[in-house]
């Protein structure tokens, strides 16, 4: 039972604004992320692009609607639609979220946080597993922001996150926005969950930004990453080493060459995380 | 799974109505002031009407402008509390608004609506439709020569529809890109085929022998009954073949095959 991570350096969301500059190539990221739904069954101008940037870089896949811990059955239509572009991509990396978001054949298309017991452990890691097998390779289950937990929690996020990638054998996308988002909305340490997740099963961070609704904070996507989420992400890089990281901007996409430098200055921090990092040890010794 | 089935049954329940008051939902949700377990719960559920909205308008820029913002909101509302989404994308979820606005819902009586949303539906769907098949050289109709062409077959694309609609939706489209005021509903039974020839999207309308033409084309008849539609007479062969030529220029046809 091992995980492999890939590090394809740091890379940008697939977003339809971006498509034209996409088919005309040479988009100066080191590889690009698209939503996996947004590609599924489909074809024409969506599919050629994601086709033209797999030629030009190496492509992740990453779901919002697998569902992988509602009680529904797992959807057999979602998943032979899934393998078949996993098949046509050969993407590097696939992911979804550890979240529910269906419920009697009913979709809500929000990401809706699990109640953190050993019984949703078990039932989540078995289905991981059959996600697994059908798709015939492993799964990387990302850490979603919250603005709720259940009075039935028994166990922290970061434990039932890391149980349930120790159970299936999968990998963990570990979000750092939506740490330092749900760590505001419930109170607890950002550092304690990044301190509470085997090193060996994170293959992928994702940087984000998010707005202050005052109460709380809430997970938009929609501009740059706070001076905050870059300290908690250098502080992930020291703790996992350097690992494949995407600037996710879903709302209000920008300009590439904004996106692109803001993908850089994730660069730029992981390096100083880095050498900060090998300083110490120097030090130390 | 008694746990785990009843927090997602009865908060499910709760953001999908839109009641994240419901005691049911809220006994399962941790919170106090000012964050209290219905105002956690109301974070997603007010999402969720926003998301179907977004997904509508992206899919239905007609219908948006010809309703007005307000109005298209409310059908968006009122068609998501109907319907609720059933597919894993929420990009399938205006594939039932036609049905839903041939129905005639309180407030959205203009007998046009529901073909008007057909006809964008339609068009979204052949941008996105999978590829498939391989296209067929009008030279390789040709070839076949008198003796193969009768029971060769060809397939339609998948990006291809045939939209049967009931009104003048195309001059109301016109009159909506021109910024002209909407022509009043004009009643007008008509096909178009609806194609895409790689990543542009086309239309134009069929005539009955055309439609009745491609019809046998998706049904997988072979070119003799196709070409059949047309009529009899070298005439008739002709138009046949003028139309499967233009169809295999414009890509609606794919994989010809020979028994």
């Amino acid at each position: 039972m091992s995980f492999t991570r890939v590090d394809l350096g740091h890379g940008i969301g697939l977003r339809s604004r971006h498509y034209p500059d996409f088919l005309g190539g040479g988009v100066r990221t080191a590889w690009v992320e698209a939503i996996s739904e947004n590609f599924m069954a489909m074809g024409g101008r969506p599919l050629a692009v994601l086709e033209r940037a797999r030629r030009d870089v190496p492509v992740a896949l990453h779901g919002v609607s697998l569902s992988i811990g509602t009680v529904d059955p797992l959807d057999a239509r979602y998943l032979r639609d899934l393998r078949a572009l996993v098949d046509r991509i050969q993407p590097a990396i696939v992911s979804d979220h550890l979240c529910w978001g269906s419920h009697r054949g009913r979709y809500i298309h929000d990401l809706l946080p699990m109640p953190y017991t050993e019984e949703a452990v078990a039932h989540v890691a078995r289905r991981v597993s059959q996600v697994q097998e059908a798709l015939g390779r492993q799964l990387l289950l990302e850490n979603v922001s919250s603005y709720l937990t259940y009075r039935a929690d028994a166990l922290t996020e970061w434990d039932f996150l890391s149980e349930i990638a120790r159970r299936a054998d999968c990998g963990i996308l570990l979000d750092v926005n939506n740490i330092y988002v749900s760590a505001r909305n419930h109170r607890f340490d950002p550092q304690a969950y990044l301190d509470g997740v085997p090193a060996d099963r994170v293959g992928q961070f994702h940087l984000a930004g998010h707005r202050d609704r005052g109460a709380y904070l809430f997970d938009t996507h929609d501009g740059p990453v706070c001076a905050d989420v870059w300290k908690l992400y250098e502080a992930a890089v020291r703790r996992f080493g350097p690992v494949s990281t995407l600037i996710e901007w879903d709302e209000g996409v920008p300009e590439l060459e904004v996106l692109l430098r803001e993908s850089r200055r994730a660069a730029d921090r992981e390096a100083r995380a880095l050498q900060r990092q090998h300083k110490h040890r120097r030090r130390a010794s | 799974m008694r746990g785990l089935a009843a927090i997602q049954r009865d908060v499910f329940r709760a953001l999908q109505r839109g009641t994240p008051g419901d005691p049911q939902a809220s006994r399962h949700v941790r919170g106090a002031r000012p964050l209290g377990p219905a105002a956690r719960l109301r974070i997603y559920s007010d999402q969720y009407p926003l998301r179907l909205h977004d997904a509508l308008h992206e899919d239905h820029p007609y219908l948006v402008k010809l309703l007005g913002h307000r109005r298209f909101s409310a059908l968006a509302r009122a068609y998501g509390r109907k319907l609720g989404s059933k597919h894993y994308s929420l990009g399938a979820f205006g594939a039932g608004l036609s049905l839903f606005l041939a129905r005639r819902p309180r407030g959205f009586t203009r007998p046009d609506l529901s073909d008007l949303a057909c006809f964008e539906w339609a068009l979204t769907q052949s941008f996105i439709a999978p590829d498939g098949g391989k296209p067929v050289a009008v030279e390789a109709l040709g070839a076949l020569g008198p003796e193969r062409f009768p029971a060769a077959s060809a397939r339609l694309a998948p990006a291809v529809q045939l939209v049967t609609l009931r009104h003048d939706v195309v001059s109301l489209m016109e009159a909506l890109d021109a910024d002209r005021p909407p022509p009043r509903p004009r009643p007008e039974r008509s096909v178009r085929l609806v194609w895409r020839n790689g990543m542009e999207v086309f239309h134009v309308p069929a005539s009955a022998k055309e439609a009745r033409a491609l019809r046998r084309l998706r049904a997988g008849r072979p070119l003799w009954e196709v070409c059949a539609s047309f009529g009899s007479g070298s005439r008739a062969a002709q138009a046949a073949f003028s139309a499967l030529s233009m169809w295999a220029r414009e890509q609606v046809l794919c994989d010809l095959q020979e028994p």
